[in-house]
């Protein structure tokens, strides 16, 4: 599904190819406009933490819905439970917690709500765009910097490393307990699986 | 009522607090150089949850504090609760022969007090920690004491690394760990517990502030700089600075009590210097800040081939542990702990996002598995191992600290050994030869001990077996700075019932 930008947009122009013919890349497999991609190869910041991590606020319901849309994508592609409504009203509360409390995320959902926008608007699909936006390959020193990087890091990963436990996906793989699933007293039988010592 | 100073409000201070509101009529002032951190918050436990490690950045040590041998950052931290709000809550007791290296090995030097001295106060800490462990286990004797909450049950993952053991003739049993039986809903996120299961300090002077309101005055923020002494040995207080404000501050109490771990209790006494103290209180025999010791730890991983059973790692602390090593028989070679237990290879959410597919990643979980085994060692003390005052000052508004090491080279060997031992058990255990890794690290600020060591006279320590400085009458330190050996065992418990003990004594 992936299709590795071998040779990037400088490169190209440092080779003296006009930008008349780069008028589309590939991206992961579907094609964006030049201004897409150069878009979300933005550079926004080196920092390990949100960025604006002092402006809290409420997410948008609009935006909220958008961001949680990636984990309808990630049950029906790793076939993971699709009935998601409980779990999806958690994520808001804990989203909305992020946004309210510092370090504050709001920018950075705010953020990767414009990238979701930016794809969709060019691909056919849902899918394809969340597609895009997870896995299309950028160049591992961009990586931290731009808005994919970013949005992949603090919102897309994040979530998913969210939905695993508590939605309890894990289950669907035949585990009983999971880091971040809150499986109940350690006494109960339920908890977790015990060796036969 | 009698005024109390305590200087950092880890363990030992929250222990301390207890015993002596609880039994005496007391005014205590808690100092506390970091700032403060809410228990059981949802929002930090989220950021734990997704993989940010960072939730204690601001209260690690100071960037500059880096030294070469014996690591500082992320091994202890500033803040209310000190370094309990990240520990992994392991109590083992020590057994009594630490309490005898010397006698028994020639190294190092003997505790003043037994096992048998310590060992009802081992009994009242497991309570206030709220421990779990195998009652029936009386290696170290146990006199009957029971533990406060049954042992965690093996898992499965500890079932393969157990199969090895017996293979081996490797005795085990059940970890005691510092996680309340009644509280624990096994999350996994052991770093910050999110329903205060775990003990911590943090959450300990959260409920005695409300138990005894304001008989208990923490003051974050305030790092102690100086004991102020009246005369050769009566302590009358403390200098401090508010970090919040930049101002300097006093307070007098008739007892004060250094609990600030073992780089910054030395330190203080270190910095306190006067005409009847020129090198610093309790120092007139330079033992304050030397010796200095802590736990070099060694680990093994292998993946072996098949996970039928889909093994997963469904805790997040160990329940396993072999004390086989840390026997009368290998105390002359460095005793050992160790615990182990097996699990995939990476996480679902890791494989989702590298886009592993489903089938593949069903594939994966009973393709193999991967068993590890950590184990940490008894270093042996050295006099020119040594924690003096740097230049400056710390983020924490603290003295720097300078870190003097010398190794001792049977302690080397001694861990080579125990790793190769590892990597025998994990052959066993049906690990490929070829994925075998192996690592040691050395000891760190977690378990650091012995830089105000513990002992019946002045010219060989700093505290006598009641931890008061020698040649005072009312300054006090309970830390692993008292401990003259550090054993194989963590530290945390025995420092508890030092704390236990102490408060039993003062009033």
């Amino acid at each position: 599904m992936d299709i590795t930008l071998s040779v990037d947009r400088r490169t190209l122009l440092k080779l003296g190819i006009s930008t008349g013919v780069l008028a589309s890349v590939p991206l992961a497999g579907c094609t964006v406009a030049l201004s897409t991609r150069d878009f979300l190869l933005e550079f926004v910041s080196n920092s390990d933490m949100p960025v604006d991590s002092d402006s809290t606020g409420v997410l948008s319901s609009e935006s909220f819905e958008k961001l949680a849309s990636l984990c309808d994508y990630v049950a029906r592609s790793w076939q993971l439970p699709t009935e998601l409504d409980a779990y999806l009203g958690q994520l808001e509360t804990d989203l909305q917690l992020k946004c309210r409390e510092r370090p504050a995320y709001l920018t950075e959902y705010e953020n990767a709500v414009r990238l979701v926008d930016r794809v969709r608007s060019e691909l056919a699909s849902d899918d394809q765009s969340w597609t895009s936006l997870l896995f299309a390959e950028i160049p591992a020193e961009d990586l931290a910097s731009t808005r994919i990087g970013r949005a992949r890091r603090f919102v897309f990963s994040e979530t998913i490393a969210h939905q695993i436990p508590i939605s309890g996906a894990f289950r669907s793989f035949g585990l009983v307990n999971y880091r971040g699933y809150f499986g109940g007293p350690y006494s109960s039988a339920a908890s977790y699986r015990r060796g036969a010592v | 009522m009698k005024s109390i100073i305590v200087v950092g409000s880890g363990v030992a201070g929250a222990v301390l607090a207890r015993q002596l509101l609880a039994n005496g009529d007391v005014q205590i002032t808690m100092f506390e150089a970091g700032p403060d951190f809410p228990p059981g918050n949802r929002r930090i436990w989220l950021d734990l949850l997704v993989g940010n490690d960072r939730i204690y950045e601001p209260f690690v040590d100071d960037p500059r504090e880096e030294n070469e041998y014996f690591g500082l950052r992320g091994s202890r931290l500033f803040m209310t609760g000190g370094t309990t709000n990240h520990w992994g809550g392991l109590t083992p007791r020590f057994k009594p022969e630490d309490f005898e290296l010397r006698s028994r090995t020639g190294y190092g030097v003997d505790w003043p007090i037994d096992y048998d001295d310590l060992a009802p106060y081992y009994a009242q800490a497991e309570i206030l920690l709220g421990v779990t462990g195998d009652s029936d286990n009386d290696d170290p004797p146990r006199y009957g004491a029971r533990y406060p909450f049954p042992a965690t049950a093996f898992t499965l993952g500890d079932r393969v690394v157990i199969d090895a053991l017996e293979s081996h003739g490797i005795s085990y049993g059940h970890m005691s760990i510092a996680r309340a039986g009644n509280r624990c809903i096994t999350t996994g996120t052991c770093d910050y517990c999110p329903v205060n299961a775990r003990y911590t300090a943090l959450f300990d002077l959260a409920q005695l502030q409300i138990e005894y309101g304001d008989k208990l005055t923490l003051r974050t923020e305030s790092p102690v700089t100086r004991i102020l002494m009246d005369g050769k040995n009566r302590t009358r207080g403390v200098e401090f600075l508010d970090l919040r404000t930049g101002a300097p501050g006093s307070m007098e109490a008739e007892a004060v009590i250094v609990c600030a771990g073992t780089f910054e209790s030395c330190k203080l006494l270190l910095a306190s210097t006067s005409e009847d103290w020129p090198v610093g209180i309790g120092n007139d025999s330079d033992h304050v800040g030397r010796h200095l010791i802590g736990h070099p730890v060694f680990f093994a991983a292998g993946v072996r081939p098949g996970n039928p059973d889909k093994i997963a790692s469904e805790l997040g602390f160990d329940s396993l542990i072999s004390r086989h090593f840390d026997s009368p028989e290998y105390q002359h070679k460095g005793k050992m702990w160790f615990s182990g237990s097996a699990g995939m290879t990476t996480s679902l959410e890791e494989q989702i996002i590298s886009n592993v597919s489903r089938p593949e990643m069903n594939a994966s979980l009973t393709s193999e598995l991967m068993v590890s085994l950590g184990g940490e060692m008894e270093q042996f003390e050295s006099p020119e191992n040594r924690v003096t005052l740097g230049r400056g000052t710390t983020r924490h508004g603290l003295p720097m600290t300078d870190i003097h090491v010398g190794v001792h080279e049977i302690n080397l060997q001694t861990r080579q050994e125990h790793v190769q031992t590892f990597v025998e058990i994990l052959k066993t255990a049906g690990c490929r030869e070829d994925s075998i890794e192996t690592g040691a690290l050395n000891p760190d600020g977690a378990h650091a001990s012995a830089t105000c060591r513990m002992s019946r006279s002045d010219a060989n320590g700093v505290v006598d077996p009641n931890l008061r400085v020698h040649g005072t009458d009312n300054l006090y330190v309970c830390s692993n700075a008292v401990f003259p050996s550090i054993a194989a065992a963590n530290p945390t418990l025995t420092l508890a019932a030092l704390a236990v003990r102490l408060g039993e004594y003062l009033v």
